[in-house]
């Protein structure tokens, strides 16, 4: 999968995202942040996700 | 592969909630068997591949400034050919100006625990004396900030948070600072049941999704929109499915755990650091039938439509609330009311965002 980023339109593997058609800045910030991941998303199925991955929240024992 | 490693087992802190309880020891993990975690794991690990150490407890920051900066000089010397991550987890209390330029110049991940305004953090996260630890911690943190350190929040919820999610994330909003958040697992008093949790998370999504300005990430939220553009698990261990491949954890005797939440169960136990080398260890029959959970869909997961995304939860949890792991975790089904809720929402917006094509049903749910 690719995302790339241009003129407001984010590439998702096979889908075009109008970001500015994105109601929630949530969403739109969290998939424009996505797109701007360096290498794109040719890296993002493994090697960013692997980096993104977090174990456990409730790691935190005291 | 990640490894978590109990820097020391005791803490400064007595958190009502602790799953360690009121028996801590005051062991410290030897310079000696780090050097031999290293060793092991790196040798072991793809070394295109980062290997990330967590730094956990107890509470890491008690095992002092030159413990860590002696694996530093360990890791930059012997290992310096290795791609190596370190992260830690702190209750904060000890998190000095020293300490976070230690930590900004080393490149260290670095959580903090708070759970939210002073009332709630308060109630939880108390000294041994009972004194609440909100007001040190707080300065410690916005002083790392100032020292240039970039910290996360790690937030647990209890009983005292629900009803609270205006006021949680309005906290850390104001601090700018992005948090992570779970539910206490003890069966305290204090612990929340699935479908408290499900709310808790439902409100708190709703707030951020619906936030004209939103300055804080939080983590489960963006990791669902990862998930799902990615078509991946959401990327944290309790969703992975086969957490046990590619986490270990390693208390100061050597011991190694799958994870460290098993670390109270010596049946779970995979070997010894000591005396087994790490291949040994990775060919354990516990690990191995840890492992055979990720290969079993269980009855209750055949059917349902988020399991591609939380692929039956913490093992660890099933285990606690179950008794036994081959069963989805206890809060299997806050995870499936909150996925189905979020994803409905956040995939409309999506079909409503692609280029060239109507509105189109939810297809998310359906592969």
């Amino acid at each position: 999968m690719t995302v790339e980023s241009e003129n407001n339109i984010i590439t998702v593997g096979e889908k075009k995202l109008d970001i500015v058609r994105i109601a929630s800045p949530a969403l739109r910030q969290t998939i424009v942040a996505m797109g701007s991941y360096e290498g794109g998303i040719s890296n993002w199925q493994d090697k960013t996700w692997k980096q993104k991955r977090k174990p456990c929240p409730l790691l935190c024992p005291g | 592969m990640t490894v978590i490693i109990e820097t020391v087992s005791h803490c400064n802190l007595s958190c009502r909630y602790c799953y360690l309880g009121q028996e801590k020891h005051t062991m410290k993990i030897p310079i000696g068997l780090v050097e031999r975690v290293l060793s092991e794991v790196l040798r072991y690990n793809d070394k295109e591949c980062p290997t990330e150490f967590i730094w956990h407890g107890g509470e890491p920051l008690l095992a002092g400034l030159d413990f860590f900066q002696e694996i530093c000089k360990i890791q930059a010397g012997a290992f310096r050919e290795y791609k190596i991550e370190n992260s830690l987890q702190t209750n904060g209390v000890l998190l000095d100006g020293e300490w976070a330029r230690f930590f900004l110049n080393n490149n260290f991940h670095v959580g903090v625990s708070l759970d939210g305004p002073r009332d709630i953090h308060n109630g939880n996260r108390v000294f041994p004396t009972g004194r609440g630890s909100f007001d040190i911690i707080l300065d410690n943190v916005l002083s790392a900030r100032r020292n240039g350190l970039n910290l996360g929040a790690l937030c647990v919820i209890t009983k005292a948070s629900l009803g609270r999610q205006a006021d949680i994330y309005a906290f850390f909003k104001d601090l700018s600072l992005g948090f992570d958040f779970g539910a206490v697992t003890t069966t305290a008093p204090m612990a929340i049941t699935p479908d408290e949790f499900a709310e808790f998370t439902i409100r708190l999504f709703d707030l951020w999704f619906t936030d004209p300005n939103p300055t804080v990430t939080i983590d489960p939220f963006t990791m669902l929109v990862t998930a799902m553009l990615s078509s991946r698990p959401v990327p944290q261990c309790i969703f992975e499915g086969n957490c046990v491949e590619s986490y270990i954890a390693v208390v100061p005797d050597g011991t190694v755990f799958p994870c460290d939440r098993f670390a109270a169960y010596p049946e779970f136990a995979l070997g010894n650091l000591w005396r087994d080398d790490l291949e040994t260890i990775m060919n354990s029959p516990v690990r191995a039938r840890l492992l055979s959970r990720a290969r079993i869909p269980f009855f209750e997961c055949s059917t349902c439509t988020i399991r591609k995304f939380c692929n039956g939860g913490c093992p660890h949890e099933a285990l606690v609330y179950n008794g036994g792991f081959f069963t989805p975790g206890y809060f299997c089904s806050s995870y499936r009311q909150f996925f189905l809720y979020a994803i409905e929402r956040i995939q409309r917006q999506i079909d409503a965002a692609t280029v060239g094509s109507s509105l189109r049903a939810c297809q998310v749910l359906e592969t």
